[in-house]
């Protein structure tokens, strides 16, 4: 297995701001990998030290083991598709996809030809005389889609590429994506702050927060055994448990994680107050309240819904509470 | 009733009364709007603007020197004397020189503006490029002639470097040499450039500003060198702004006649053309047709630019 992209030990600080704070990291060739996190965690900036948008302040990247730091982003062998789609809006759609094998001096019929199948390849067969401006976003995703695949990277950068969409085309081009990584074998590296779409997506996950990496791993690791209170809450919003209540319960002194939908309506169980009902189409939330805890449940359509205000029992399976070492407390 | 009036208070004086009408009859707020200077545009300025086109057309009684009114292209014939035809021609070779250098320099300044230039740095440029518009035109053009008259501070800074040679031979050049630079060809350019520098660099200022940053990344990301990127993304999505500071500088150039009265040699442009022909020579006729040439000039610069792409990026 060949690393495709490496990160050894690389910051990237504005003045005060540590936006990338020493993150190490290593992405394997022909991988899905998702760095997820909230705005501001980073995620876009590591995205862009390996475009080369952004140089390191200190620490190296590498770029199948060729160290790149004065490496400019025009002798990259990776390609990126914005968030923006930045689509140059003086050309055509061909000559959008083109543009890369124009500067590579390829030949107009030849370029032409390369540019059309990339077109096919995204769906958008036929649309190559319009101009950008005459385009759908979700066609204009497509186009800056091929127009990064066109030029056949060895990685493929992508920033957020779904975040304009609806829901429903977005869950579209999610499948589409993935297909078409799976055909291509491209490594690519994928940004976004939708952990839905990060966990559904990915070979693997990087989560990020305040410029520093906190795990790494496979979708089901990242959600099922979280490592820090962070990814507990911000992967699948999860109940994080104080280390009193945790002792109590288990007799270990440490933060855990609960999943909401492991927590079930269960005479003889903990005693919990309903605080609030929020029907959200499939399942309905609880917000509960335990020992002076707020807990969240999530209740599948069908069961027997409490009142607002009454008392339940609730509980859980032994292993749905997660123990999590206190990385950042 | 006394419910409604808590909820929909009345109309108080003229003022809201008003203010109601116009909400409801929105054309009427445009009417009032645009009428004024529709009146001033259609009837004063297009007015005097088809008075002039007429006078063209009439032809001057060479005798007795009065005008005859007579539909007649003989005016026209007589722009193409050698002598007028070199005004002409002077004064479009000037006006497209001005255009090139002001775009060539004005280009990195409001390059600089657009992208880097934030908070005070950005209030600074806007002094800078604003405050030789607050002069008076006439004070910087006669500021001009004493930098770059003979005993003026251009040839005293060219002695204290011992580079009088230096301009003693570009002044014995043909065509932009001459006595001294205030009397050059090359003088009249360099006021040119200056007095209309500002017109140049604002608007394309405002056209690269709206490049988002993101497509100069794209262009590097899909391989481009940084001079390949200003080929092929950044000269044709500032193209619309650099046509608009050209046709200031161009047309600008091509109509005035301080300047060139005031620095350069003896040869006329247009605008003194039109001024002596109308003046002093009180042949109205050809000042007309002279006045003509720079709208014809401008339309047909218009449609070439329009033609080669230069507003597709609008």
């Amino acid at each position: 297995m060949t690393t495709a992209i490496a990160f050894r030990r690389v910051s990237r600080h504005y003045g005060e701001v540590r936006a990338v704070d020493a993150v190490d990291l290593e992405v394997t060739e022909g991988e899905f990998f998702a760095m997820l996190g909230p705005s501001g965690s980073g995620k876009t900036t590591c995205l862009r030290l390996v475009a080369g948008f952004e140089r390191p302040t200190a620490g190296e990247i590498e770029i199948f083991g060729q160290p790149c730091s004065k490496v400019p982003p025009y002798r990259r062998p990776v390609n990126t598709v914005f968030q923006d789609y930045a689509l140059f809006p003086h050309l055509n759609v061909r000559d959008n996809v083109a543009y890369g094998l124009m500067i590579a001096r390829v030949g107009k019929a030849e370029r032409h030809r390369a540019a059309e199948q990339a077109l096919e390849m995204v769906a958008l067969p036929g649309y190559a005389d319009r101009k950008p401006s005459a385009l759908s976003g979700g066609q204009r995703q497509r186009v800056a889609l091929a127009r990064a695949l066109v030029n056949k990277p060895k990685v493929l950068l992508l920033d957020e590429p779904l975040g304009a969409l609806d829901l429903k085309l977005r869950e579209q081009m999610q499948v589409e994506l993935k297909s078409l990584q799976r055909q291509l074998g491209i490594t690519f590296i994928f940004v976004t702050h939708d952990q839905g779409e990060a966990l559904s997506m990915a070979d693997r996950v990087a989560v990020f927060n305040e410029g520093r990496i906190q795990q790494v791993g496979r979708p089901e690791d990242i959600y099922d055994r979280p490592e820090t209170p962070f990814v507990a809450d911000f992967v699948g919003s999860s109940n994080v448990l104080p280390p009193e209540i945790v002792e109590r319960l288990t007799g270990h002194r440490a933060h855990a994680s609960l999943r909401p939908e492991a927590v079930r309506l269960q005479p003889g169980g903990h005693d919990a107050q309903v605080v609030e009902l929020a029907f959200l189409g499939a399942v309905t939330r609880l917000t509960l309240k335990m020992e002076g805890q707020a807990l969240t449940a999530l209740v599948p359509k069908g069961q027997a819904l409490p009142e607002k205000g009454s008392t339940v029992q609730i509980g859980w399976d032994n292993d749905a509470l997660h123990l999590m070492g206190s990385r950042d407390g | 009733m006394a419910e409604t009036a808590a909820h929909h208070p009345a109309p108080r004086g003229p003022v809201d009364r008003l203010s109601d009408l116009l909400w409801r009859r929105q054309g009427l707020l445009v009417l009032l709007l645009i009428l004024p200077p529709a009146l001033w545009l259609g009837v004063i300025y297009l007015g005097s603007l088809f008075a002039l086109l007429a006078q063209s057309f009439f032809s001057i009684d060479e005798f007795s020197g009065l005008i005859n009114y007579e539909f007649t292209l003989r005016t026209y014939g007589e722009l193409f004397r050698a002598a007028n035809l070199d005004i002409i021609l002077r004064t479009v070779l000037m006006a497209a020189s001005v255009t090139i250098a002001a775009a060539v320099i004005g280009f990195p300044v409001a390059y600089y503006a657009a992208r880097y230039a934030r908070g005070r740095w950005k209030a600074l440029f806007y002094l800078g490029v604003m405050l030789p518009l607050w002069s008076s035109y006439l004070v910087k053009v006669y500021s001009w002639k004493l930098i770059l008259a003979k005993e003026g501070i251009l040839s005293w800074l060219f002695e204290t470097l011992h580079l009088t040679w230096l301009l003693e031979a570009y002044l014995s050049l043909p065509v932009v040499g001459g006595n001294s630079l205030s009397v050059s060809w090359t003088g009249t350019f360099l006021v040119f450039l200056y007095v209309w520098l500002p017109f140049m660099i604002l608007p394309i200022q405002a056209a690269l500003e709206r490049v988002p940053p993101s497509m100069l990344e794209a262009s590097g990301d899909l391989g481009a060198r940084p001079g390949q990127t200003f080929r092929h993304v950044l000269l044709p999505l500032a193209l619309p702004g650099i046509v608009a500071g050209s046709i200031f500088t161009f047309s600008l150039t091509l109509g005035d006649y301080i300047i060139p009265q005031i620095v350069g040699t003896s040869a006329r442009m247009i605008g003194q053309a039109v001024y002596q022909f109308q003046g002093t020579a009180g042949n109205i006729p050809l000042a007309a047709a002279f006045a003509v040439v720079p709208i014809v000039i401008m339309g047909v610069y218009l449609y070439v630019a329009r033609r080669m792409g230069a507003f597709d990026a609008l």
